[in-house]
């Protein structure tokens, strides 16, 4: 498969938060504004285009049955996939675990903006929805890469676009109650509604 | 001066006492009681500190699976909190969420497995949820925010509390959702086939996701009408 | 919160990981043969589904007293030597087509035959698997169960469920003409039906609507020398 298709498929088509709707806690809490936004994209971006290369290579080389059978022929049948979750998940919380650590050691500002929702990147859905779509999709090596960089960067617009709405909204005489976490829901309905228009699309 | 104090206010004290010299504060205090049911309203994990969105949009079609879901989340959360708050002192904060997560998707993984061998039907029907409850945050979220910090009981409280106001969300959404998307309720047939003679057709984009955003969308702008300390004033 | 030195974070990392993978380790090799039967048991269930009212009890000497396995090669031989029960067709479906396994079980009851072949196929989060029944002439679908691990709850999980694998029914596999064309499931529910090959879809599983084609139109049609085969 092209690389390229790839990488639009994962960015638009099938994008994470506005067509799978996975991610979303994050997405909603953390797109007051566009900087802090932006911050927590990059952060998924990252995240996302190592653990997704990272897992494939685990579940390549340690899970599938059959993969360990290159440290002894005897090991051939052992089968890890019942650990495919476990794994999958601490790789991710390793990975988001460095990423804490690299932001509050040379962002404090962001680190105190993104709060509680940094270690949550974590049990974000759409890290994981990452690792175990491109294991059932069957992605190679490469593929997997621009899979992950791809679902990142979807997310990425995904989260800036919101939060640039959500601003610009700070100006509209909207009533108090919905002020703020009711029209970022609304207006993620809305934008998802928008992107059932790239279903039609075939790569 | 301290008898005076004693003698003029006779309950406050040894309370504050009993607080500040741990084990002796009674299960069900004011506070413990507050745990469970802040998420209620206060202090939901959905509307208020927005955890545990994704699952509330994905099984939220139909009100029987929002059930199903809602329990288990409830169990695990309970039971996660519980050991975090056991072992919150031998943490190291360097790799916390790896043991957090290890603690949740074990004893979720763990489950499965025991009721693959002697559950299978259950087993079966429960297996499609434990990705949604290994990623569901709102377990992770409130590990942090609360077992990391406190002791067992009221992180035990909490767990449930959580459990429930997320459960409460999901099935209030989960019930309009079914019964404008699929005209039933917990697969019976709700809306008469009258309706449907006349030409009522039943709303497909209320099986949407966008539409389960909609949904809560409203809960929160009924929930903050009438509690206007919630409101967002920036 | 405290802090705690390196040596003992890495101890706590690695004695944690252990103690976990250890326990899981325990749990899933102890209870594997259980674990196996019941998944056995859950197949012979599927495939008899495919065909009659499954009882419990019965299960297993209805499977034997009504089913007959066949394994074929891709040209219509037949493969003597394999049991199709054994085969597992996640693993075949990585195969080229030519070495593959197309493994088919016959019913016989009260002088009804019918043909079941399993298909296997990818949905959203994992794999999904079908079992299509066939009337004595090789064409009319009688029946289908599909069965899948964890398609979400409420969406791509309908698919197991009788009111949509009851939309299957009755529908043809070859076209007027006589070319193996097999039943395709549209985008989204509420579709007008007006072929014998086409079913309505599902809204909100678009994903893994696209792995019950996959499955039903280009695996099934590797079975064209097969179908021929048994006819003759």
């Amino acid at each position: 498969m092209d690389l390229v298709n790839i990488f639009i498929k994962a960015a638009f088509l099938e994008n994470m938060v506005l067509a799978y709707f996975l991610g979303m806690c994050s997405f909603l809490a953390v797109s007051k504004t566009v900087k802090t936004a932006f911050g927590l994209g990059i952060a998924v971006i990252f995240v996302l285009a190592i653990t997704a290369p990272l897992n494939w290579f685990v579940n390549t080389y340690f899970l599938t049955e059959g993969a360990l059978a290159f440290i002894h022929p005897s090991l051939a049948s052992v089968d890890l996939t019942f650990l495919q979750f476990i794994v999958f998940i601490a790789t991710i919380a390793s990975m988001v675990q460095l990423v804490e650590i690299i932001v509050e050691r040379f962002f404090p500002p962001l680190y105190n903006a993104l709060g509680i929702f940094l270690p949550l990147i974590t049990v974000n859905c759409a890290i994981l929805g990452g690792s175990l779509f491109l294991i059932e999709r069957e992605y190679a090596f490469d593929e997997s890469v621009v899979f992950g960089i791809g679902s990142g960067f979807g997310f990425f617009l995904a989260i800036v676009a919101l939060a640039s709405i959500r601003e610009k909204l700070r100006y509209s005489h909207i009533p108090p109650a919905m002020r703020g976490l009711g029209m970022a829901f609304l207006v993620t309905g809305l934008m998802g509604l928008a992107f059932m228009s790239f279903a039609g699309i075939s790569l | 001066m301290s008898t005076d104090s004693t003698l003029a206010n006779p309950v406050v004290v040894p309370v504050d006492v009993a607080k500040d010299s741990a084990p002796k504060e009674p299960f069900w205090s004011p506070k413990n009681k507050r745990l469970l049911t802040d998420p209620f309203n206060d202090d939901n994990p959905i509307t208020v500190q927005v955890l545990g969105v994704c699952s509330a949009l994905a099984v939220t079609t139909q009100l029987k699976t929002a059930l199903v879901m809602s329990v288990s989340v409830v169990v695990v959360m309970a039971c996660a909190n519980l050991l975090i708050s056991l072992l919150r002192n031998t943490i190291p904060s360097r790799i916390r969420m790896i043991v957090q997560l290890l603690v949740i998707s074990g004893l979720v993984v763990m489950v499965d497995q025991v009721l693959k061998a002697f559950a299978y039907d259950v087993a079966r029907q429960l297996s499609v949820y434990i990705g949604l409850i290994i990623t569901n945050c709102i377990i992770m979220g409130r590990l942090e925010a609360m077992a990391m910090s406190s002791k067992p009981a009221p992180s035990l409280l909490d767990g449930i509390g959580n459990g429930v106001g997320y459960g409460v969300i999901l099935i209030v959404v989960a019930f309009f959702r079914e019964l404008f998307g699929a005209g039933t309720l917990l697969g019976f047939q709700v809306v008469p086939q009258v309706f449907y003679d006349m030409g009522y057709v039943n709303n497909g984009i209320m099986l949407t996701s966008a539409a389960a955003m909609f949904i809560i969308a409203i809960v929160i702008w009924i929930q903050r009408s009438r509690n206007t300390k919630l409101v967002d004033i920036s | 919160m405290q802090q705690h030195s390196n040596s003992y974070t890495l101890r706590y990392a690695i004695f944690f990981t252990t103690a976990v993978a250890i326990v899981l380790a325990l749990l899933a090799s102890g209870l594997r043969p259980m674990q196996e039967r019941n998944i056995a048991q859950a197949k012979r269930a599927a495939i008899l589904q495919s065909v009659m009212e499954v009882n419990k009890e019965t299960l297993e000497s209805d499977y034997n007293s009504y089913i007959t396995e066949f394994v074929y090669a891709l040209d219509g031989s037949e493969k003597v030597d394999e049991a199709a029960f054994d085969v597992d067709i996640r693993k075949q479906v990585k195969l080229a087509d030519e070495e593959r396994s197309y493994p088919v079980y016959r019913y016989d009851r009260d002088g009804e035959t019918r043909y079941i072949i399993p298909l296997e196929g990818k949905g959203l989060w994992g794999p999904i698997t079908a079992f299509v029944a066939l009337d004595s002439d090789l064409n009319t679908i009688s029946g289908v169960v599909f069965e899948h691990e964890k398609e979400t709850p409420g969406l791509g999980a309908e698919i197991s469920m009788a009111m949509f694998e009851d939309r299957y029914q009755g529908k043809k596999l070859y076209s007027d003409g006589g070319e193996l064309v097999s039943v395709r499931v549209l985008k989204g529910s509420g579709n007008l039906i007006d072929s014998e090959h086409e079913v309505d879809g599902l809204t909100g599983a678009t994903m893994t609507l696209n792995g019950v084609n996959g499955m039903m139109t280009d695996e099934l049609l590797l079975y064209e020398n097969i179908l021929t085969s048994i006819k003759s």
